[in-house]
């Protein structure tokens, strides 16, 4: 029985580790490297922490030896053990997004960067900021530029209970009415957003009444109450 | 304070990242900051579908105005080259203004078209689409095709799927044979022709499924998986032999299926015993049978007795009008021909009859590595009878399972 061919990968903090060549060979840039001779001894990877690459490792470990079945029920289990595998601090996400870029492992880079694109997925701007530190370096007139070059994906529509009647609306406005506040700020970014209890023609009302509230608001005069909008944010009474 | 690593990854990582979202998510992403304003901008794929915008209204000239006003918008702000493009929304009726868009793409080096029209008449794709030289995969569906006459093909074209097209004879054989790099051709529910004629050399995999009159591989040696299917049973008898002449230019198939009344198109003109060349590659094989049928059952028996390296079979009986009332056959036992490799049937759909009992029970003695047999009749009616028989074929694989299941 002939031994199992191996190589050598050194990771930036000096960790070494011993993994099969077909393992490592799952990293494109590694297997570059094997195949072109220069494997002898250690590779180093300058651009990989331990700890990284033990995960790194790991993953393609899994992913080596379940290449050879194509059966149904082993890709569930793989799948099922990429989203444990996966569940990994933010910061150890991005660093193997990293890894798996340089080391050019697809499926890892496919997950990791899946991963990400869920964590954004039906979430506000200041929700997404918030979970990946982004700071918002736009003034108001800056940020309502971009609002406006891209309005059709800022739109939010409210519609009536029974679906006759919508009515397009800039978010901004649409903030004005505290409980349609609440709704975008609980996660309701579904583009259109139900209103069982207000008819077309109240709505209307409310819809023009807070237009007046933002131009008000932006030429710094007094805004004045309407019946319509306190019906809004009484649910109960319209 | 935390560090933002998200704004700071490559762009080809922050594409991928967003090309996992709608095209809408993408694009708002661009109020986060500064640097995120454009990101989206940059994305080499764009995606227009049922996802995109959910439409609150149900008003048809509302919905078609909002659809153009985003793809427009999008094309205009986007920023470098677009590969890929899909345009697919159940609310999308032919409107013109994809010509212009497809003008634009054609601008934009676009190497993946996707356009699926849900609604309304065939369009008539515009000619800027024919100048499109980068294109690799093109997949249309409810459209007409027509090239202009300086059309001389898409050179780098590698996979095309039309469904639901209107194309003429001659544009279809050009089509095929100006494209010298196809690999991987799908043709559902066509008019306009009605005889394929093949020639593509470096053609691996064909799934067709339509109404034709003839078909032949002139030129398409490589070809691996095939999938057939003729809605039609109205036969033409110009060949000598449909089967041989289906088979002799296919002598790398790997993957065969036989749909609708394509075993009965094979069974017209001569049919061997057993092919000239035999198909050594053939390991999977689904036909759909008529066993009222004697042609059809002799020319499934040739196609099996052809393959010697066959370790799947499906069969999918075709309850047709019971024709020749009385008609037995008699399939010989052949002790020249043994299904070695044979490790795994399906059966399906049958009554029960005495043709498909024979051959249920020619398989089963002809197949020393059978693992598994699976038999699922049509209805429930002669179950009883169907099981008592299945329990009295001999068997030639001791670990042969025979799974019965209920209709």
């Amino acid at each position: 029985m002939s031994s199992v061919k191996k190589v050598t990968l050194k990771s930036s903090d000096g960790e070494i580790f011993e993994v099969e060549e077909t393992v490592a060979m799952e990293s494109q840039t590694i297997k570059g490297l094997i195949e072109d001779d220069c494997a002898d001894n250690a590779i180093p990877l300058p651009n990989v922490t331990g700890h990284i690459l033990s995960l790194v490792i790991q993953y393609c470990k899994e992913h080596t030896s379940s290449s050879d079945s194509n059966s149904s029920k082993s890709n569930e289990k793989l799948k099922a053990w990429d989203t444990q595998f996966i569940n990994v601090d933010l910061n150890v996400l991005f660093d193997l997004i990293m890894a798996a870029n340089y080391l050019n492992v697809k499926g890892l880079l496919d997950l990791t960067c899946q991963t990400v694109a869920d964590m954004i997925k039906e979430k506000t701007p200041e929700q997404i900021r918030a979970m990946f530190n982004i700071v918002n370096d736009f003034t108001p007139e800056e940020e309502e530029e971009v609002r406006r070059e891209n309005a059709w994906a800022f739109e939010i529509s409210l519609k009536n209970n029974n679906v006759v009647d919508t009515f397009e609306v800039e978010e901004s406005m649409a903030k004005e009415l505290q409980t349609i506040k609440n709704m975008i700020e609980d996660n309701y970014t579904d583009s259109v957003i139900p209103l069982h209890n207000v008819t077309s023609d109240i709505l209307e009302l409310v819809i023009e009444d807070c237009k007046k509230h933002v131009e008000a608001a932006e030429s710094e005069s007094e805004p004045s109450y309407s019946l319509a909008s306190k019906l809004i944010d009484d649910p109960l009474k319209a | 304070m935390e560090l933002d690593e998200i704004s700071n990854l490559p762009g080809h990582v922050v594409d991928q990242i967003l090309s996992q979202l709608s095209i809408r998510e993408a694009v708002r992403t661009s109020v986060l900051s500064s640097k995120w304003r454009y990101k989206w901008a940059t994305l080499p794929n764009l995606v227009f579908d049922n996802e995109c915008y959910s439409f609150s209204s149900l008003d048809q000239t509302v919905v078609k105005s909002k659809l153009v006003n985003i793809v427009d918008h999008v094309l205009l702000l986007h920023n470098g080259p677009i590969y890929k493009f899909k345009l697919s929304h159940r609310d999308l009726q032919g409107i013109s203004d994809i010509d212009r868009w497809i003008l634009h793409l054609s601008r934009h080096s676009i190497q993946e078209f996707i356009l699926e029209i849900w609604k309304g008449q065939r369009y008539k794709m515009p000619s800027c689409l024919f100048s499109c030289q980068h294109l690799i995969h093109l997949e249309l569906f409810n459209c007409l095709l027509k090239p202009p006459s300086t059309f001389k093909g898409f050179k780098s074209l590698k996979s095309l799927d039309l469904q639901h097209v209107t194309l003429g004879q001659a544009v279809f054989e050009n089509l095929i044979s100006s494209c010298p790099l196809l690999e991987r051709l799908t043709l559902m529910n066509f008019d306009g022709f009605t005889y394929l004629n093949i020639e593509a050399p470096n053609l691996q995999f064909f799934d067709i499924g339509g109404v034709f009159n003839d078909i032949s591989f002139e030129n398409a040696f490589q070809l691996a998986v095939v999938s057939i299917g003729l809605y039609d049973k109205r036969q033409s008898h110009a060949n000598s032999s449909n089967l041989l002449k289906f088979f002799v230019h296919l002598p790398h198939i790997r993957r065969l299926e036989i749909q609708s009344y394509f075993l009965k198109y094979l069974s017209i003109g001569f049919v061997p015993g057993k092919l000239p060349n035999p198909c050594f590659n053939l390991n999977y094989l689904s036909v759909r049978i008529n066993f009222n049928d004697v042609d059809e059952v002799l020319t499934a028996l040739c196609i099996l007795r052809s393959s010697p390296n066959l370790q799947e079979l499906e069969v999918l009986a075709r309850p047709e009008e019971q024709a020749a009332v009385g008609t037995v056959i008699n399939i010989k036992e052949d002790n020249n021909w043994s299904c070695h490799q044979l490790r795994l049937v399906k059966i399906l759909g049958i009554s029960g009859i005495k043709p498909e009992l024979n051959f249920i029970n020619l398989l089963l003695s002809t197949s020393p590595g059978l693992e598994k047999m699976t038999v699922k009749p049509a209805t429930n009616n002669g179950g009883w009878e169907l099981l008592k028989d299945l329990l009295r074929f001999r068997r030639a694989s001791v670990q042969a399972e025979i799974i019965y299941m209920d209709p």
